[in-house]
């Protein structure tokens, strides 16, 4: 039986309060990976995109204002809409005892920073297609 | 090979002086402003992420530590006290971009 293809990677909403980091990362993932970005720097606004544009996948910092990023995945999943938009987490808080909390909530996974700008689109590509592939 | 970045890290170099001089005024009011501290860690915290993005990674070091200094004093773990922040808030300084 032929294996199912995995859902494209299109639209990442990105929720980061640095605004030279969330430069960077639109830059990484729009111009370099050629994805559609929407990018915000809080939790809150992230909320409101999400259930409006319902993104492919939401990279997500942790420590931001207004709401932190924990407190956005968890209200994420809690909505019927967005519950099962992954979500990414990028941090420079990538102790073991970090790692357990994020997944515990429901990341699907962790991208240390600093990160490659570089490669930043195909890890997310390839995070996005294993979980499409699992949920085939 | 053009550098995708070199326009974000002009970017970079001006918002880090920016930040310096707010670390400073932000030390200079520790044990008067009960805040400072909060401030010092939130400040060090993205300066310490963004300059790892950057490559500046000397830069980023000093700068996590000086947020690990200013977070036991914002957490109540460690008096507010200024002279403590100096040392690390130095080595910031030497390591930022030209």
């Amino acid at each position: 039986m032929a294996q199912p293809a995995p859902v494209p990677l299109v639209r990442v909403l990105v929720a980061e309060d640095d605004p030279d980091i969330r430069a960077v990362i639109e830059l990484a993932l729009a111009r370099v990976g050629g994805l559609e970005v929407v990018a915000c720097a809080d939790g809150a606004v992230a909320l409101a995109l999400a259930s409006r544009d319902l993104p492919d996948l939401i990279l997500l910092d942790v420590m931001m204002p207004v709401m932190d990023g924990l407190e956005t995945l968890d209200r994420l999943k809690s909505e019927t809409a967005t519950a099962r938009i992954p979500v990414v987490f990028m941090t420079a808080r990538v102790q073991p005892r970090d790692l357990e909390l994020y997944h515990a909530r429901g990341a699907l996974a962790v991208i240390a920073k600093p990160f490659d700008p570089m490669t930043l689109a195909q890890q997310l590509r390839r995070l996005h297609a294993e979980r499409s592939l699992a949920n085939a | 090979m053009l550098d995708p970045l070199a326009d974000l890290r002009t970017r970079f170099a001006a918002r880090t002086l920016e930040r310096i001089e707010a670390l400073r005024g932000a030390i200079d009011r520790v044990g008067v402003d009960a805040e400072a501290p909060a401030r010092i860690v939130e400040l060090a915290h993205q300066l310490a992420g963004s300059a790892g993005t950057f490559g500046y990674a000397a830069l980023s070091q000093a700068a996590a530590s000086l947020e690990a200094v200013a977070r036991l004093q914002r957490n109540g773990e460690e008096p507010a006290n200024g002279d403590l922040l100096l040392q690390p808030f130095a080595s910031l300084q030497a390591h930022a971009p030209n």
